[in-house]
């Protein structure tokens, strides 16, 4: 397949980048460090697959952020602040999660409106609603609830949990994205919109769809953020949707739709990840940014350099 | 100063547009310029504005050859377009005065613009509220604006690309007094347009296009409608071989503003001139734009909200532009055949859904549509809804842009469609292809059937008698 071709540029990028890093500092093949590393790389995957999701049908979602925020604040408040079920709690901060994803969908699918500027005034309003739930105040679980906690802490078989949380979510996705009806319709509207219409697809269901599902996967990252943490705090998921489009785009999704896959996803949020590590053990934390957005840059501008040699 | 072009060639891909075509206006005249679809008329006025360059011959304003769309207009040569395109957004004082606005070190003097913009569209004949964004305008006060544009740049020479394809009635008439006017202060008028009336009564010389050539140029006053259409038309042609008669079973009946019944086996024509609604209807037809017409399928109504319902409800539609509409470019060709069809939540095997038809068309089947040349791109479109088996086909422009003969691979194929039962709607702009394929023609004019043609009646200048 000529597709893969960009997914294993990446990977060979994320092997680099690695092993570079493991030279200048050998601390980063600590076990310590290792498991934060996957445990970060799989929850910034689980959101970016939606993320993913969402601009290969064309659209973009950039309301990620505020609702991992809102989901482990509503599980955190629900939970120690009105003694619901921590169980209880995390199911009702999911729905509400897949609740806004399906009213940005239908905003955008229904009225047309561009997903750019909707997700926008969501992600100001689901930021703003978390912090007026808990006063601005950051809430604890105060060591209660172990079990849930062991979901963001915990490790099984050796991995952190996390881990098997993204595995799962891959694996779901990749079969969705590659099978099934929903990804090839995905594709097809996010290639050409148009010729997908005329087609007879159901193009306002499917772009719904990807951003309930976008939802639904921030929902669930919130919620193992805040057994991880294990608080929840208003500034949580700060710029993490930018994130995830940057492990998209760093994965070979084109922002214009119809071009990407799931595994460049994952990669992509692996070097992105692996970079802001790497920055740290180099103890520059300062220039964390700056060498995450300059991983960025060079890499679009590599591609369309071989894209063009190509044509 | 008068506009003369002498000797003009110009090709665009293989094909020729203009051959050795000379043509003059002198100040103070309106010169008609006439001629079916694709006759070149439009390409020769880009050529006059600077905007093509011809391959061969001259253009001469005063003692000057433009070079640019800029140079032209600095010449005193001013196109107003077909299709209006100008920035919607912005009022209509800065249209008038756009990329010429009086300006102090790049501050815009805004009170020198708004007084020049009142001036120019006081030539025109109209006040117009001058911070109103033009696209609250209608298409004739937004012509205006574009006519004070021309003047306020002092154009000698107005050069008008089918001026009343978007007018009403009095919108006409008040446009021809406006021109007569500026005849009378000494400007150089060329009017192109389809409609023969019109140009029969504004103009004082008309010249015929055909294919590319002039063929002829003739005073007005002493022109009829009849010696018009029959140079446009030229030799008449014979058509091929007569299709397969229909079958009894009628698959579609549409009522409406237009109405018409399509049985099994029948290829209908939609003949006329771009813009005369043909593309609207189809797309009406296929529930892609809102439409009045009531619509039974097989003897059943059927409503048809969007193309979805008008898939289900057993129709197909080959868009006008196969690559902007038809096809999914990051999708490979057999992919894109297999769309439609898709039924099931996974993923159906598309190379068996594929394959029969791809090789019956002689297809390639990882490509990518980009890919291919253009008759092997409208085979995938058919391709992609022959896998549905529909009962209604609609064409629109089904071999624009193709050679001869992935034209004629287009043709047999909808022949054979015909003859395996399905009823065909061909709309076209080519007359040739109405002949060679059709049972029967629609004209349409405006909007409207302006006239109904049997298979022996099939002519360039019957066509043009209806829809002109």
């Amino acid at each position: 397949m000529v597709r893969a071709k960009k997914e294993l540029t990446m990977l060979g990028v994320l092997v680099v980048l690695a092993v570079t890093t493991a030279l200048l500092n050998p601390s980063f093949l600590g076990a310590d460090n290792l498991g934060n590393n996957v445990r970060h790389v799989s929850l910034i995957s689980l959101f970016a697959l939606g993320e993913a999701v969402v601009i290969l049908c064309g659209g973009i979602d950039l309301s990620i952020g505020s609702v991992i925020c809102l989901s482990s604040m509503v599980t955190s408040y629900l939970a120690v602040v009105q003694g619901l079920g921590i169980g209880t709690a995390a199911v009702l901060a999911l729905a509400l999660s897949v609740a806004i994803g399906f009213a940005q969908g239908a905003v955008i699918a229904w009225l047309g409106v561009q997903p750019f500027v909707v997700t926008l005034g969501s992600m100001l309003l689901l930021r703003g609603a978390a912090e007026v739930l808990t006063g601005g105040a950051e809430i604890g679980f105060q060591g209660r609830f172990p079990g849930f906690r062991f979901l963001g802490e915990g490790s099984g078989l050796g991995l952190p949990m996390p881990f098997w949380f993204a595995l799962a979510a891959m694996a779901i996705v990749a079969f969705l994205m590659h099978r099934t009806l929903f990804g090839r319709y995905v594709y097809a509207i996010g290639s050409n919109p148009e010729a997908a219409r005329l087609s007879g697809l159901p193009v306002r269901g499917i772009r719904l769809s990807t951003f309930v599902l976008s939802g639904f996967l921030s929902g669930v990252a919130g919620l193992l953020y805040v057994a991880y943490l294990p608080a929840a705090t208003p500034a949580l998921g700060s710029a993490y949707e930018l994130h995830a489009v940057a492990a998209a785009v760093l994965g070979g999704c084109s922002l214009q739709g119809g071009r990407g896959t799931v595994v460049g996803v994952v990669i992509g949020a692996g070097v992105l990840n692996v970079t802001f590590n790497a920055v740290n053990l180099i103890g520059h934390s300062l220039w964390q940014n700056v060498v995450a957005g300059g991983v960025i840059l060079v890499a679009v501008i590599v591609d369309r350099l071989f894209e063009r040699r190509g044509q | 100063m008068s506009l003369a072009l002498h000797g003009i060639e110009k090709s665009f891909g293989g094909t020729r547009a203009l051959r050795g075509v000379d043509f003059t206006v002198e100040p103070g005249e309106v010169v008609g310029l006439v001629g079916g679809n694709g006759a070149g008329k439009s390409t020769l006025m880009k050529i006059a504005a600077g905007v093509h360059r011809p391959d061969a011959g001259t253009v001469r304003v005063g003692g000057a050859t433009p070079r640019s769309p800029k140079e032209a207009i600095r010449l005193g040569v001013s196109l107003v377009r077909q299709e209006l395109i100008q920035p919607l957004a912005l009022d209509v004082a800065a249209n008038v005065l756009l990329g010429h606005e009086p300006h102090r070190f790049g501050v815009i003097d805004r009170k020198k613009l708004e007084a020049r913009a009142e001036a120019a569209l006081e030539r025109v004949g109209v006040r117009l509220p001058l911070r109103t964004p033009l696209g609250r305008l209608s298409p004739a006060q937004r012509q205006r604006v574009e006519i004070a544009r021309a003047l306020s740049l002092e154009a000698r020479i107005l050069l008008l690309d089918e001026p009343t394809a978007t007018l009403t009635g009095t919108d006409a008439e008040q446009l021809f007094a406006l021109l007569e006017e500026l005849r009378g202060q000494g400007l150089g008028i060329v009017y192109v347009s389809h409609r023969l009336d019109e140009v029969l009564r504004i103009t004082r010389r008309v010249v015929c296009l055909r294919d590319g050539q002039k063929v002829g140029e003739l005073d007005t006053p002493a022109t009829t409608r009849e010696t018009l259409v029959s140079l446009l038309a030229g030799a008449t042609r014979v058509p091929t071989t007569a299709p397969a008669p229909p079958r009894s079973e009628v698959l579609l009946s549409v009522r409406g503003p237009i109405s018409f019944d399509l049985r099994a086996g029948e290829i209908l024509g939609l003949a006329g001139l771009v813009g005369a609604g043909r593309t609207r209807l189809l797309r009406g037809l296929f529930g892609a734009r809102p439409s009045a017409m009531s619509v039974s399928v097989r003897g059943r109504p059927v409503v048809l909200r969007s193309p979805r319902d008008a898939v289900r409800a057993g129709l197909a539609l080959v868009p006008e532009e196969r690559g902007s509409q038809g096809l999914i470019p990051d999708l490979s060709v057999e992919r894109n055949i297999a769309l439609p069809r898709l039924r099931r939540f996974l993923l159906e095997d598309e190379r068996a859904i594929a394959g029969p038809l791809r090789e019956r068309f002689a297809l390639p089947a990882a490509l990518r549509p980009g890919a291919l040349s253009g008759g092997n791109q409208q085979k995938v479109v058919l391709a992609k809804w022959m896998v549905i088996e529909p009962a209604v086909l609609l064409l629109d422009e089904p071999t624009r842009g193709l050679d001869v003969r992935a034209k004629s691979d287009v043709h047999q194929v909808v022949r054979g469609l015909a003859e395996a039962g399905k009823a065909i709607i061909v709309s076209s702009s080519e007359s040739d292809e109405i002949a060679a394929l059709c049972h029967r023609a629609l004209v349409l004019r405006r909007g409207q059937v302006g006239g109904e043609l049997a298979r022996d009646e099939l002519t360039d200048s019957n066509i043009l008698r209806l829809g002109a």
